[in-house]
C-alpha cells in the first residue's frame, strides 16, 4: 500500500489541478471502491456538475488510508533472543516490592542495600518491572552494583546485556568472562581482573608477563597492578619489587615497599628491622627482671635523619611530611612501623603483651605504640592487636587528639585504631569495644570505635552504647550526632523500643529527642525491611 | 464532568430533557439541538471546502507554513462546535514538519478529516444509530453521563489492568483499562482533570470490581463509565492464553470498518514475545511480528518482565503498530 499512498502523496504535493489522478494506477481493490465511491456521488450531483479532482483525491486518499490500516499484515517473525534462565527464588511479598519502589525512589544507598543483600540472604528476587530501576543505580551508584547484580539474579543479567551500561555496569553480565579480553586490551578494571585471574593461577607467569609489559604499562595504572602480587606474594618476586623501589612515581614505591615489608625473608624487612633493633634496645637484660635490679625498660635510639637507604626504602623523610614535628618523634614512628613484628619478638619479650607493657624511657612510649600499631594493621596480627588494644597509650587529653608527649604532637589515633579493631574477630572486636566503653577508657572517640563493628550490632554492644547515650547531657554534640547516626544503620531492630524510649526522655522539641527519635525510626525501618522480607 | 451545559447533550438521542415531560422545555431543546447540528455541518462543510483548496493547489510548501492558517481554521471549527475536530486541525501543523514523509502523513489526516465531513451529514440524518454516536464521538459532541448510565448495564467482574495518564492539550486524560471475566470484553474508562488537578483514582489497579459497566454509544464499544459497584476483591485474574498478533489485526480490521476514525483499540494479547533488536522495539508471536511504537522507557519495564519468555500484554493497536500498555507475567493472582 506505502508505494501507492506515496503517490498519492505525491499528487496531492503538486495539487491536483496540476497532476491527474487518472495517471496512477492503483491496486485493484482500491480502484474498484474508488469507483464505486465516484458513482455515488455522481448520482448525488446535479447533472452536468464538474467533477472536481480535488475531492476525487480526498476520496481516493481516505479509502487508502482506511484500507492501509485495515488491511495491515505482520512483518515475519523476528529472531527471539535466547530467554532468560529461569531464577528459581521465590518473587517478593507485594509489601517488600513496594518497599524497594520507595527505596530506589529515595536517596538512601544503605537502605536499598540492606533490602538487596537481605533479599540475596533470603532467596527472594525483585519485582522484574524493578529491575530496570535497579540496573540504573548500578550504573549511577558503582558501590551498589555487586549487591544488585546479585539480587537481580539471572533475569538481571539477562537484561543488562540489552544495554552498553548497564552491562557495563553489572560483573558478570557482558558476554565474554573477563578471560576472554587479553591481557594487552580492555579496560583499566578489565586488565587489572585479568591479571589477578592469572596471579590467582600461575603466581610466576603472572609476575612475568607484568614485567616484562612494564615499560609499557601507563603510568598511572602501574601501582594497581602491582598491588596484584600481593596475592601469592613470595621470595620470588622480590628482584622485581626490588626494582620498583626506584621508579619514578611514588605510588609505585610505596607499593613495592608494603610488599616487600611483609613478604617474610626479604632484604627489605631486614634492612627494616636492622634499622629499628638500633633505634630500640631493651635495657636489664632479657627474661624477667632481675630480682631486686632495675625493672627492664626500652631505650630509644632516634635514628638519624639523612639516609639514601631508608628513603630508597619508603621510609618519609620528616621535612616532606611533618615540617613542623620533631624530626626524631617521625623517623622513629616510621622505622618502628616499618619493621616486621617479628623484629621485637622474641627479641625484646616473649610475646607481643610483654613487650607492649615495658617500660619506655624518655616518654617515647606513645610513638612506639603507634609504630607497632601500623606494623599489626599491616601483617594483620591478632595477638599484637590485643595486646596494643588492652594497653592503650595514655590519652592525656580528651579523646581522639594526639597523646601527649614530650617528642611533640604525634597524628589522630583514630585510624590506627579502627585498623587494629578491624584486625580482630568480629566477636573480639565488639567485646574489645565493649569493654573500653564500659570502662570509660576510650583512646578515641566512641563513634570511631564503633565504625569498626558492623551491624547488626551483638547484645553487649547495643547494651554499652544504649547505656552511653543515656549518660550523656544532651545528645546534638557531635559526639551524640555522630553516635547516634551510627546506632540508626547498625543497632539490631529491637532496640528501637529502648532508643525510642530514650528519645521520649527529653523535652519535646529538643534536638537531642529529635536526633534520638529520628535514629529510632530508622531502625524501626530497617527492621521493617528485612521483616518484610521473611 | 456529571453535570453538562444543557445544549451538550440534546444531540444524544432519545433521553435528555424531553423525557423529563417539559413540553415547553423539549421544544426548547430540540430548537437548540436543531442549531446547533446545522452550525456544526456548516462548519464541516467549510472544513471539506478548505481540505479540497489544499490538494487542488498542493500542499507543497505546507511544511513552511506555520501554524498561524492550522489555528485560524481550528478557530473556525470551536465556533462550529466540533471540538475534537479543532484538536485534530491544530495536530496537523505538528505533522507537517514532522520531517521525512510528511506529505503523506499529512494526506492521510486530511483524507479522514475529509471522509468525517462527508460522512457526518449522512450519520446526524438518523440521530439514534450508532453511526451518528460514532461520528458524534469523533465531532467532539459530549455525552452526558447520565445518557450514558441510561445504556444497559453490563455487569461482570471487571478487572482493573492498569492505567495511564496523557497530556491531551490543556488536559491531562487518564485511561483505565477493564477486563471482564466472564465476557473476556475490555473496556476503557476515561476521566479529565485540568492540568495539575487530581485525577479520579476510584479505580485502582490490581483489583477486581464486581460492577455494571455502561458502554458509551457507538459502532464499536471500547469506552465505558462504571456505574453500580457490587464489590472490589484485590487482585486480578489475567488470561495466560489470548488472541495473537494476527488475530488481533482482524479484529482491529473489523473494528476500522465500522469506525475509521478510532486511532487507538485495545487488546489483551496473549502469546507475545517484546524483543529489542537493531531495527528496534518489536512484538514477535508465531504469526509474525509488529513494531512496538511509543515505546519509551516503558520498554525496558516490558523487556524485564518477559525475560524474552512469552508474556500477556495489555495494549493499544494503533495504526503504526502496537503501543503497549502493561505486561502480565502468566496468571497474576
Amino acid at each position: 500500500m506505502t508505494g501507492s499512498f506515496d503517490d498519492l502523496a505525491a499528487v496531492a504535493l503538486l495539487g491536483a489541478a496540476r497532476r491527474q489522478l487518472s495517471e496512477l494506477v492503483l491496486p485493484p481493490v482500491l480502484a474498484a471502491a474508488a469507483a464505486d465511491v465516484r458513482r455515488h456521488r455522481a448520482s448525488g450531483a446535479a447533472a452536468g456538475a464538474v467533477r472536481d479532482p480535488a475531492g476525487d483525491l480526498l476520496d481516493v486518499a481516505a479509502l487508502a488510508t482506511v484500507l492501509g490500516r485495515a488491511g495491515r499484515r505482520c512483518a515475519p517473525p523476528r529472531p527471539l533472543p535466547e530467554p532468560s534462565p529461569p531464577d528459581p527464588r521465590r518473587a517478593a511479598a507485594p509489601a517488600a516490592a513496594a518497599r524497594l519502589g520507595d527505596l530506589l525512589g529515595g536517596a538512601d544507598h544503605e537502605l536499598l542495600e540492606l533490602w538487596l543483600t537481605t533479599a540475596a540472604l533470603r532467596g527472594v528476587r525483585p519485582p522484574e518491572h524493578a529491575l530496570p530501576r535497579l540496573l540504573d543505580h548500578a550504573v549511577r551508584v558503582p558501590a551498589l552494583a555487586s549487591a544488585i547484580a546479585e539480587a537481580c539474579g539471572p533475569r538481571g543479567r539477562w537484561l543488562a546485556r540489552h544495554r552498553p551500561d548497564w552491562a557495563a555496569a553489572m560483573p558478570g553480565a557482558a558476554g565474554g568472562a573477563p578471560g576472554a579480553v587479553d591481557g594487552e586490551l580492555g579496560t583499566p578494571p578489565q586488565r587489572l581482573a585479568w591479571l589477578a585471574g592469572l596471579r590467582a593461577g600461575d603466581a610466576a607467569a603472572a609476575r612475568e608477563k607484568l614485567a616484562a609489559g612494564w615499560a609499557r604499562e601507563a603510568p598511572a595504572e602501574r601501582a594497581g597492578l602491582l598491588g596484584v602480587l600481593a596475592d601469592g606474594l613470595s621470595l620470588a618476586d622480590e628482584p622485581f619489587l626490588e626494582r620498583c623501589l626506584d621508579d619514578r612515581r611514588s605510588d609505585v614505591r610505596a607499593t613495592a615497599a608494603r610488599l616487600l615489608t611483609i613478604l617474610p625473608g626479604s632484604a627489605l624487612g631486614r634492612r627494616a628491622a636492622e634499622r629499628a633493633r638500633r633505634a630500640v634496645r631493651r635495657e636489664g637484660g632479657p627474661g624477667a627482671p632481675r630480682p631486686g635490679g632495675p625493672p627492664a625498660r626500652l631505650v630509644v635510639s632516634v635514628p638519624g635523619g639523612d639516609d639514601q637507604a631508608m628513603a630508597r626504602d619508603q621510609i618519609p623523610l620528616p621535612a616532606r611530611l611533618a615540617p613542623d614535628a620533631g624530626p626524631g618523634g617521625w623517623l622513629l614512628l616510621h622505622v618502628v612501623a616499618a619493621a616486621p613484628l617479628r623484629t621485637w619478638v622474641p627479641g625484646l619479650g616473649t610475646d607481643p603483651a610483654a613487650v607492649v607493657e615495658l617500660e619506655v624511657a624518655d616518654g617515647w612510649g606513645p610513638v612506639l605504640w603507634l609504630g607497632w600499631a601500623r606494623a599489626a594493621a599491616r601483617e594483620h596480627d591478632v595477638r599484637w592487636a590485643e595486646a596494643l588494644l588492652g594497653a592503650p597509650p595514655p590519652s592525656g587529653s580528651a579523646p581522639g587528639r594526639a597523646p601527649a608527649t614530650v617528642r611533640g604532637p604525634l597524628p589522630d589515633l583514630t585510624g590506627t585504631v579502627d585498623a587494629l579493631l578491624g584486625v580482630l574477630p568480629e566477636r573480639r572486636r565488639a567485646a574489645r569495644v565493649a569493654a573500653a566503653v564500659r570502662d570509660g577508657d576510650l583512646p578515641i572517640p566512641l563513634a570511631a570505635l564503633l565504625r569498626a563493628l558492623p551491624g547488626p550490632w551483638p547484645r553487649e554492644v547495643t547494651v554499652v552504647v544504649l547505656g552511653w547515650l543515656d549518660d550523656r547531657p544532651r545528645l546534638d554534640d557531635p559526639d551524640g550526632r555522630a553516635v547516634l547516626e551510627l546506632a540508626a544503620r547498625r543497632l539490631p531492630g529491637p532496640a528501637a523500643v529502648p532508643l525510642r524510649e530514650l528519645a521520649d526522655r527529653w523535652p519535646p522539641m529538643s534536638a537531642s529527642r529529635r536526633l534520638a527519635a529520628a535514629a529510632a525510626e530508622l531502625v524501626t525501618l530497617r527492621r521493617t525491611i528485612v521483616e518484610e522480607l521473611q | 464532568m456529571t453535570t453538562r451545559a444543557p445544549g451538550a447533550q440534546v444531540l444524544a438521542p432519545a433521553a435528555g430533557a424531553g423525557a423529563r415531560g417539559d413540553p415547553v422545555t423539549a421544544e426548547a431543546a430540540r430548537r437548540r439541538a436543531q442549531q446547533r447540528e446545522r452550525r456544526m455541518l456548516d462548519g464541516l462543510a467549510e472544513l471539506d471546502q478548505w481540505l479540497h483548496d489544499q490538494v487542488r493547489a498542493g500542499i507543497a510548501g505546507t511544511d513552511r507554513a506555520g501554524y498561524q492558517p492550522f489555528d485560524i481554521l481550528a478557530a473556525r471549527m470551536v465556533d462550529a462546535q466540533v471540538p475534537s475536530v479543532a484538536a485534530r486541525v491544530r495536530q496537523l501543523a505538528a505533522i507537517a514538519v514532522s520531517g521525512e514523509g510528511w506529505p503523506a502523513r499529512l494526506l492521510e489526516e486530511y483524507a479522514l478529516l475529509h471522509l468525517l465531513a462527508s460522512a457526518a451529514p449522512v450519520a446526524l440524518a438518523d440521530p439514534a444509530s450508532a453511526f451518528a454516536a460514532t461520528v458524534r464521538a469523533h465531532l467532539g459532541v459530549n455525552v452526558s453521563q447520565h445518557d450514558v448510565r441510561t445504556t444497559p448495564a453490563d455487569r461482570d467482574r471487571w478487572a482493573v489492568l492498569a492505567f495511564r495518564d496523557d497530556v491531551e492539550e490543556r488536559l491531562t486524560a487518564r485511561r483505565v483499562w477493564l477486563r471482564g471475566e466472564r465476557s473476556g470484553r475490555l473496556a476503557v474508562v476515561m476521566s479529565f482533570a485540568v492540568a495539575g488537578q487530581p485525577l479520579d483514582s476510584s479505580l485502582v489497579p490490581g483489583t477486581t470490581l464486581d460492577a455494571e459497566l455502561h458502554h458509551y454509544p457507538g459502532a464499536v464499544p471500547w469506552r465505558a463509565l462504571v456505574g453500580a459497584r457490587h464489590a472490589v476483591v484485590p487482585g486480578v485474574a489475567v488470561p495466560a492464553g489470548g488472541p495473537g498478533l494476527a488475530a488481533a489485526l482482524e479484529e482491529w480490521a473489523a473494528v476500522l470498518a465500522r469506525d475509521p476514525w478510532l486511532r487507538a483499540w485495545p487488546v489483551m494479547l496473549g502469546g507475545v514475545v517484546p524483543v529489542l533488536d537493531a531495527d528496534g522495539w518489536w512484538l514477535v508471536d508465531g504469526s509474525g511480528s509488529l513494531p512496538l511504537v511509543a515505546v519509551g522507557e516503558a520498554g525496558w519495564g516490558l523487556l524485564a518482565t518477559s525475560g524474552g519468555h512469552p508474556v500477556s500484554l495489555l495494549a493499544e493497536l494503533v495504526p503504526g503498530g502496537v503501543r503497549p500498555v502493561r505486561a502480565f507475567r502468566a496468571v497474576v493472582r
